[in-house]
């Protein structure tokens, strides 16, 4: 029997407000279980995320991004964006979003919709994003993985 | 209409994962093991994660193709009632790249997970070791218990 009360809504969240983009950087392929933290953000710290989107260089999204000093990095490839999953921290106890697949929160997976958060406090000098798959990476070194947040 | 927006919003995730662990047979069901986050929480959206998402578990398994997801079916127990609130649901509908980017979204409850279970009914695209994760969404006692 399959039931039918579930109540199918949308997880989406307009794009009004504030956002903006945490590139976290690769300098080579990050070992397996190796934590890569993000840069601090003293806006994300201080505001409300509303929601959080990955990018990648695979089909129409960016293929190239700014980095510091205009530095122009390769955007990491759809392919090795699901290698990785992402942490969210308040402090080292308090981890409201754990492991979060990036692979789940990329636009084109989810067909343009976006996850709804309401996430404060976050500290992101303590929040991370790690590596779970050995496979080789397509993606030339140094790449980006660029996090959208939306606060 | 104000508690159906706040219930969106997603305040905590994570995800746990079962992995098959005989040669996957058609009738075979798994259930998921107890987490301690997790028997605490209100939980409101729940997801299948598939190798399209993430490739490789936290703990190193391979993830489930997205073309097995429409080969298993999952049941959720609530916890106290045991009321199985969600029987035999294909895995398709819980995967948002299958399903228009929709998550599925329930009225906030506790959930026993260890007497949730998935069952396969088309081993095709299921290998020995793939592993099923799913991913929750939840809040930690900021609703009433259901």
């Amino acid at each position: 029997m399959i039931n039918v009360f579930l109540n199918n809504s949308l997880l989406y969240v307009p794009t009004g407000g504030n956002s903006l983009i945490i590139p976290v950087y690769l300098n080579a392929a990050p070992p397996v279980g190796k934590k890569v933290l993000l840069p601090q953000t003293q806006v994300i710290d201080e505001g409300c995320i509303k929601s959080i989107e990955s990018i990648t260089s695979t089909g129409t999204e960016l293929s190239i991004i700014n980095y510091f000093n205009s530095q122009a990095v390769n955007v990491i490839r759809e392919n090795d964006l699901i290698k990785f999953s992402l942490t969210l921290k308040i402090d080292d106890n308090i981890q409201p979003v754990q492991q979060l697949p990036l692979g789940s929160i990329n636009s084109d997976k989810r067909k343009g919709k976006k996850l709804a958060f309401m996430l404060k406090n976050i500290n992101t000098r303590k929040s991370f994003i790690q590596r779970h798959d050995s496979g080789a990476f397509t993606t030339l070194f140094p790449c980006v993985v660029p996090l959208i947040f939306y606060y | 209409m104000s508690n159906i927006i706040a219930n969106l919003a997603i305040y905590n995730s994570l995800i746990v994962e079962a992995k098959i662990n005989r040669t996957p047979q058609n009738g075979d069901s798994y259930t998921f093991d107890f987490n301690s986050t997790l028997a605490k929480a209100q939980i409101y959206g729940i997801e299948l994660i598939t190798a399209e998402q993430l490739s490789a578990s936290p703990s190193g398994n391979t993830v489930i193709a997205q073309n097995a997801a429409n080969g298993l079916i999952f049941t959720f127990t609530q916890y106290k009632t045991e009321l199985q609130f969600t029987q035999d649901m294909p895995g398709t509908r819980l995967v948002p790249s299958l399903y228009q980017g929709i998550t599925p979204i329930w009225k906030p409850r506790k959930i026993s997970l260890e007497k949730s279970f998935f069952q396969i009914t088309d081993n095709t695209n299921l290998n020995l070791n793939d592993t099923v994760l799913l991913q929750f969404f939840f809040e930690l006692d900021r609703t009433k218990e259901i």
